[in-house]
């Protein structure tokens, strides 16, 4: 039976996530096994063909970048006990918007502020998206994970229609996408030869400003007390209405701003697939990394490890697609189950009823 | 109804012979309590001897013993903490007694569980109902039934409501019934498992006077049908309109057996209550201008205890006790107090003379107040976090946090191991000193405490009373809502008692006894209290 501590473990916090890789291996090897493929074979292309040389190094922080900007404002959301599920629509309200200024802004216009513009918009795209679920929470008890939720499929459906309709590009023969963005519009790479970009100078910013606020700010005080024990946070002062509006704002701004990125970096136009799947990875990112803005960062990085090992693995060992989403999963169903281990001790039950 | 139960294929409840009983006549009067059918010659159907119980130190049942006998209805009184829980928690196998024996019809029985106590023909109804509130009536009764069908329930829910006066639609959703809703859903169940003894704990605590009346006239039909009742109250006239016989506890020992038709309410308060003479007295102090005003407070229910009309002044260097026992409206007022639930006229509260009804706790906290809940862990101070950070709570600055945690730690003498350790590491008595001395250290005009000794070790409490006396005499008004009496006598200068969501006038606390306190607790209309002194 579990038991629980008198305090938190240390240790275990940071052993924890340790714990949670390593059954994700084994459980792997039993996977591979059972697909019929040589386990060590499939481990090594997974963590370690990632590493292997600088185009894969650099794809890896490309993959990165949209999850640490993501997670890191999920994590501040989560540590209010606020749980905005509807991050892949903040992130595709975040590129719309991004793309509406790219696309739209006259020629000759002042083209050195576009880029910043495009991001901006991007911000308040997706602050627009997290704004309504924390309205309707507010003013009529509103499940914010539902809603945050459906409001994803709404985002999806209207990147779709613009696509198709009327932002549809004029010589993309029917092919669902925008004309690409002026090249004002576009986000600088950093290495030349790579497609690392500046989002990730972004993303570090975001990691560290968002760490900086919540735990040396009275607002950042007031989420994480909001989170562990809502009452002595009403108690203490902190309206549960207004945290949840800021959390929200904050982690679909920042949802928002990957999808700016995202749609000005490495896609250069709107397409219905633009979200590849960020918004959902980036609820195990903020997870992964403790719920710590700097921790977000870092599991990021280990996520993208299991996307591009997980790619080569399909090229490599013809692997089904879906086997990496398997091991996502696993990762993040361990993670959880040892973050047990934090708070509670095992110890073997005893027979009750001794007194 | 009776078309209902012919087609029966069980009789669950009711021996033949009852059955021949009349319907219960309407309308009688609560001062004349129907004859009861109790048998005094007949064997005692519950028998308790000598049965002690140890927490520790405290020994919270003490060689008590009680008989019970079919039809009776005999009511538990007592201050809280007098016992009469623990004792009833044997009884229904939630504990175990040390010492002394349990005997139903005679023969000695050990209790292991509530089922077994189920088993044995005893059910019992809480003061707070454990139940699913997304499942229907029906479906919530299956969960403890787990060998009737769904089906079965639903049919004898609707034939025990026509039968008994408790009707209920089986298929309607726990959430959507009010609390005597939920009650008469919590009787249904006992009824199902054919009691011969029903134990209620405080049942009349949640309900309306009409819902009241209405679980009287059930209660009353029960004992007619040679079912005995075991009823737990504070509530002096209802002990009084429903119960044939009464036991009286204090501090863990039988203290008085009687008749309750025959005493008045201000005897039973007495003998609850007890003499006063060894309570310590706080010694008048110089008191000034009002800091706290109350004038007219009304905060609707919301899944609690209404208040009305609440009208009260604290003064300078005044302690002003706010007595009355538990769920009388005690968190609604400490929550209107500390700005957790605004209230929509600005002037209702003043502090100083300046109006603070629609602050926040912030701004309150602003204007010269401090507070300090009755709950710790999880009001007061968050468990997982550090004692730096819980200073945090009620202290806006942001620099020297640790600091101040430590100052509060060195000057109340808060023990603990490590430098900064978490609120959960603490124990009782040693947070709330740390979260006392945290308002404190505000240095606040007006401080609102509630039950700022509950579960508090004899030493800590001292300390914890020592401190609330110290801010007084420096000018600060104090409010101590509180359900201890002896607290309320050692460091009040006046005393108001809040009943059902009114508090009586506030006096002076040499001028009042432990009995008129009591009455006023236990309901009695304030006019009854010159007959007393």
């Amino acid at each position: 039976m579990l038991e629980r501590r008198v305090a938190p473990s240390p240790a275990l916090a940071i052993l924890s996530p340790v714990i949670a890789v390593a059954l994700t291996v084994l459980a792997g090897f039993a996977l591979f096994a059972a697909l019929g493929k040589d386990p060590v074979k499939a481990m090594e292309i997974y963590f370690l063909s990632p590493f292997a040389d600088a185009y894969n190094r650099s794809e890896l922080l490309v993959k990165a970048i949209p999850l640490a900007l993501i997670g890191s404002g999920l994590a501040v959301c989560f540590r209010a006990g606020v749980f905005n599920i509807g991050a892949p629509g903040q992130y595709t309200l975040g590129a719309i918007f991004a793309g509406g200024v790219a696309l739209h802004v006259p020629e000759g216009a002042a083209m050195i502020w576009l880029l910043p513009l495009c991001l901006a918009a991007g911000f308040v795209g997706g602050m627009l998206w997290g704004w309504i679920p924390a309205l309707l929470r507010n003013l009529a008890g509103a499940n914010v994970i539902l809603v945050s939720l459906m409001l994803t499929y709404v985002a999806a459906l209207l990147l779709d229609w613009l696509v198709r309709g009327p932002w549809a590009d004029p010589l993309g023969r029917g092919f669902p996408k925008t004309a690409a963005f002026p090249d004002g519009a576009l986000m600088p790479t950093l290495l030349a030869g790579t497609r690392l970009h500046w989002g990730l100078v972004l993303a570090v910013a975001a990691a560290l400003i968002l760490s900086w606020m919540l735990f040396r700010t009275r607002r950042g005080f007031g989420i994480r007390a909001m989170g562990l024990a809502p009452k002595a946070a009403a108690f203490g002062g902190f309206s549960e209405a207004r945290t949840i509006t800021y959390v929200l704002l904050v982690s679909g701004g920042l949802a928002g701003l990957a999808g700016a990125v995202e749609a000005t970096a490495t896609i250069q136009q709107l397409q219905p697939d633009i979200a590849a799947g960020y918004g959902f990875a980036a609820i195990i990112v903020a997870f992964l990394g403790r719920l710590n803005p700097i921790g977000a960062l870092i599991a990021a990085l280990a996520l993208a490890v299991t996307y591009i090992g997980g790619e080569n693995a399909q090229i490599l060992l013809k692997l089904p697609k879906n086997a990496a989403f398997v091991f996502q999963g696993m990762l993040l169903f361990f993670l959880l189950a040892c973050d047990t281990l934090i708070h509670y001790r095992v110890r073997v039950r005893r027979r009750a009823g001794a007194a | 109804m009776s078309s209902v139960t012919g087609a029966m294929p069980r009789q669950p409840i009711i021996a033949a012979e009852a059955k021949s009983i009349p319907p219960l006549s309407v309308g009688k009067a609560p001062q004349t309590p129907p004859e009861s059918i109790a048998d005094t010659s007949a064997a005692p159907l519950l028998s308790i001897a000598g049965v002690s119980k140890s927490f520790g130190p405290l020994r919270a049942v003490d060689t008590v013993s009680l008989d019970l006998r079919p039809g009776e209805k005999h009511a538990l009184l007592g201050e809280n903490g007098a016992g009469k829980s623990t004792l009833v928690k044997m009884i229904y196998g939630v504990l175990q007694p040390d010492s002394g024996t349990i005997s139903l019809e005679g023969r000695p029985v050990r209790i292991d569980s509530p089922s077994m106590a189920r088993g044995q023909g005893i059910g019992m109804v809480f003061q707070h109902f454990s139940t699913f509130e997304a499942l229907s009536v029906a479906e919530n009764l299956a969960v403890v039934l787990p060998d009737r069908s769904l089906r079965d329930i639903r049919r004898d829910v609707r034939r025990i409501g026509a039968e008994y006066g408790l009707g209920i639609e089986p298929d309607r959703r726990l959430v959507d019934l009010s609390a005597g809703e939920r009650q008469r859903v919590e009787i249904i169940r006992c009824l199902l498992q054919n009691p011969r003894l029903l134990i209620m704990d405080e049942p009349t605590s949640v309900l309306t006077p009409q819902e009241a009346e209405a679980l009287f006239m059930v209660l009353d039909r029960l004992a007619e049908e040679g079912c005995a009742i075991l009823y737990i109250s504070h509530r002096l006239e209802d002990v009084r309109a429903l119960c044939t016989g009464a036991t009286v506890m204090r501090r863990g020992k039988v203290v008085a057996t009687c008749d309750p038709r025959q005493e008045t309410a201000a005897s039973l308060a007495e003998m609850m209550i007890g003499s006063t003479v060894e309570r310590p007295r706080k010694q008048a102090a110089y008191i000034g201008k009002p800091l706290l005003e109350v004038n007219d407070l009304d905060v609707p229910s919301v899944n609690g205890m209404a208040l009305k009309g609440i009208t009260f002044s604290a003064r300078k260097g005044e302690i002003l006790g706010i007595a009355g026992v538990a769920g009388e409206g005690q968190s609604e007022l400490f929550a209107a107090l500390s700005g957790e639930r605004p209230l929509r006229r600005h002037d209702t509260i003043r502090v100083d003379g300046r109006a603070v009804g629609k602050l926040d706790p912030s701004r309150r906290r602003r204007a010269g107040m401090a507070f300090g809940p009755e709950r710790r862990i999880g009001h007061s101070a968050i468990g997982d976090m550090r004692l730096s950070e819980n200073f945090r709570l009620t202290h806006n600055a942001t620099r020297a946090l640790r600091h101040g945690a430590k100052m509060v730690r060195e000057q109340f003498d808060v023990r603990a191991e490590g430098r900064d350790p978490f609120a959960a590491a603490l124990s009782g008595g040693n947070l709330q000193k740390f979260v006392i001395g945290r308002e404190i250290m505000r240095e606040p005009t007006v401080l609102i405490v509630e039950q700022p000794t509950w579960g508090v070790d004899a030493g800590a409490a001292a300390a914890i009373h020592e401190a609330l006396m110290t801010l007084s005499a420096k000018g600060a008004a104090i409010v101590v809502i509180s359900q201890d009496l002896d607290e309320i006598f050692a460091i009040c200068d006046r005393v108001a008692v809040l009943h059902r969501g009114t508090l009586s006038e506030p006096q002076v606390t040499g001028n009042v006894t432990a009995e008129e306190l009591g009455m006023l607790m236990g309901g009695a209309a304030p006019t009854a209290l010159a007959g007393v002194s």
